[in-house]
């Protein structure tokens, strides 16, 4: 398999903060690698070293076979594009004029690729309105197009679906999937919604505390996941007595469903549930969600 | 380099605030052409530069605020992020963001010193020509030398209002040093001696009577020493020698006091150059050190 990036080792240390804690991590060539951590796992610190933001203590990060120690890494970081946290752009320009600023910057010989951009994340109708006076979803859409210039082969997205409604996710979602279909850039997300980032990944990166703490493809997931039944009953606390009494995992998922990760003998569980004055409403069959086998793997309920 | 300055310029150009400073810049060039004019007729027998120091410095101010608010925004948009993702080195961003406020300095700089010179052609014409233009060199170097410490306080605060304030404060700091300094550094009058005094009595009878002066700017030994070394320090001292630069071109009748002002003068207006490009370099090596282990967020 061909890897566009890959880390070995990785640590950065900000004082006495540790951030990484030996890092190793491989992007295969036109995956959706979707980067799952917790809040200060260490996903934001590992873009800003792959971008060069930031400098690692130590370890390698080998990006399209140049090592970071090398000068051929300028080259290397010329084939990605970035939109870290928030997007840079120029609030006081309009979009056609950020996207002309970072044709410049690249050396492009022309500013030909600007409309073709704009139209690609919508915002070829803007005309002269400045970016301060975009929303957040077009800021995000414009701070992609600007990783965009330059036709790169990597995307790096740190979190770029924060703040956005549910149309502008949904538009975001569509953007990735287009620019890694049609254009076959390799994309490296971050990202805080995991059902969101379960729809796009082709592959993942399960941090933790620093540490990759595994690494799979999305048919890996698909195995690995844990098969669950999804149980709507009309009282969870009861259910959640009786599946502790008989030793069974499970999820509470809202007021009146739960999930759980075994193969119960039902009319036991219905007696025993009956007993306690709660009833099975329906019983369905579900794939463990992706933000659940992340808490199983990384254990706690952190934020994800 | 030549891909983010070539950007730089066109951001720059197209700022309301570099526009902005180039008008402050040109007022006050106006302003001070036009008070060396007014000194005109006081200067007969001593040549000088004698402009109110205020006018050049508000023009100096106004390159501080262009550069630190037009190079901050590159922070606070995080557009510093975009040229290091493309490939640039640390180096050549820092190199790019210096040449290019560089110039938008010296534009500054022109329209600011257009108008003095003008105003101060009487001066001009009766001063030698190398004199002229060493004045105008030393004028400039120092505007970009407060340009290019602002430059490396911006990227090494990197933030836009921490660095105008940063900035700002230096430049008051050095400023007051040299307040504080200057009488000192530049009385060259003994430390005691005897003025003669016209003097006018009731029955309008005038005669001259010789009175005993202290000259209370007078230092000598440690005291003399730090004065010289903090002018050889302070980064303004080169500035301010353009601003205090003397000649006289007939010496005949002049007292020894003068003498040693205007010789004092000359040395100063030499070592001047050498001193703002030491700094110069002493400025960026910081901030190109500093940025290029810097953590950018």
């Amino acid at each position: 398999m061909e890897y566009v990036l890959r880390t070995r080792g990785l640590t950065k240390k900000y004082r006495r903060f540790e951030a990484l804690k030996g890092l190793t991590m491989n992007v295969p060539k036109g995956a959706v690698y979707g980067f799952v951590g917790k809040n200060g796992a260490g996903k934001t610190t590992l873009i800003r070293l792959v971008c060069g933001l930031q400098l690692p203590t130590s370890g390698e990060i080998e990006l399209y076979g140049a090592d970071n120690k090398d000068k051929s890494i300028a080259a290397a970081r010329r084939r990605i594009g970035a939109v870290v946290e928030t997007p840079s752009v120029y609030l006081d320009m309009t979009a056609e004029d950020n996207l002309k600023q970072q044709c410049m910057i690249l050396g492009l010989p022309s500013f030909d690729c600007v409309y073709e951009l704009l139209k690609l994340v919508r915002l070829d109708n803007t005309g002269k309105k400045k970016a301060r006076n975009f929303s957040l979803g077009m800021r995000q859409r414009l701070g992609i197009a600007v990783a965009l210039c330059g036709d790169p082969d990597l995307l790096l997205l740190d979190e770029p679906t924060n703040g956005l409604d549910p149309q502008g996710i949904i538009d975001m979602r569509e953007l990735i999937l287009k620019l890694n279909r049609e254009r076959n850039i390799t994309v490296l997300i971050s990202s805080h919604i995991l059902d969101e980032l379960s729809r796009l990944a082709t592959h993942y990166g399960f941090i933790d505390d620093g540490r990759i703490v595994r690494e799979m493809s999305a048919e890996e997931f698909q195995s690995a996941r844990r098969k669950s039944i999804r149980l709507t009953v009309t009282d969870t606390a009861a259910l959640a007595r009786t599946l502790d009494k008989m030793g069974i995992g499970y999820e509470i998922i809202g007021e009146s469903a739960a999930d759980v990760y075994a193969c119960p003998n039902i009319t036991e569980l219905s007696g025993a549930l009956a007993e306690n004055g709660c009833e099975i409403l329906s019983v369905t069959e579900h794939d463990e969600s992706l933000e659940s086998f992340f808490i199983s793997l990384v254990g706690g309920n952190g934020n994800a | 380099m030549r891909d983010i300055l070539r950007s730089r310029l066109v951001k720059y150009f197209r700022s309301p605030i570099f526009y902005a400073a180039l008008i402050v810049s040109a007022v006050c060039g106006v302003l001070n052409g036009y008070y060396c004019g007014y000194f005109k007729i006081d200067m007969t027998d001593l040549i000088y530069c004698p402009m109110d120091d205020i006018w050049a410095l508000s023009a100096m101010w106004a390159a501080v605020v262009c550069t630190a608010l037009c190079l901050g925004r590159e922070f606070s948009d995080g557009t510093l992020r975009g040229k290091l993702i493309a490939g640039h080195s640390r180096t050549a961003v820092y190199a790019a963001e210096a040449a290019a406020s560089a110039l938008t300095t010296l534009c500054i700089f022109i329209v600011n010193i257009t108008p003095t010179v003008i105003g101060m052609s009487y001066i001009v014409v009766r001063i030698p020509l190398s004199l002229a233009v060493k004045w105008v060199t030393v004028m400039l170097l120092s505007f970009e030398l407060i340009n290019l410490m602002t430059v490396s306080v911006c990227f090494i605060i990197g933030s836009r209002s921490f660095g105008l304030v940063t900035a700002f404060a230096l430049l008051f700091v050095f400023y007051t040093i040299f307040c504080f300094t200057n009488g000192y550094y530049y009385n060259t009058a003994p430390k005691e001696g005897y003025d003669t005094v016209t003097i006018e009595e009731d029955n309008g009878e005038v005669h001259e009577e010789q009175m005993l002066f202290y000259n209370r700017y007078y230092v000598d030994g440690l005291a003399k020493k730090l004065i010289n070394a903090e002018h050889m320090l302070n980064p303004l001292s080169a500035f301010e020698d353009a601003v205090c630069a003397e000649y006289i071109p007939d010496k005949t009748g002049m007292d020894e006091s003068t003498l040693l002002s205007e010789k004092r003068s000359a040395a100063d207006m030499n070592s001047a150059i050498p001193r703002v490009l030491i700094w110069s370099a002493a400025a960026a090596a910081l901030g190109i050190g500093v940025f290029k282990r810097k953590d950018l967020k």
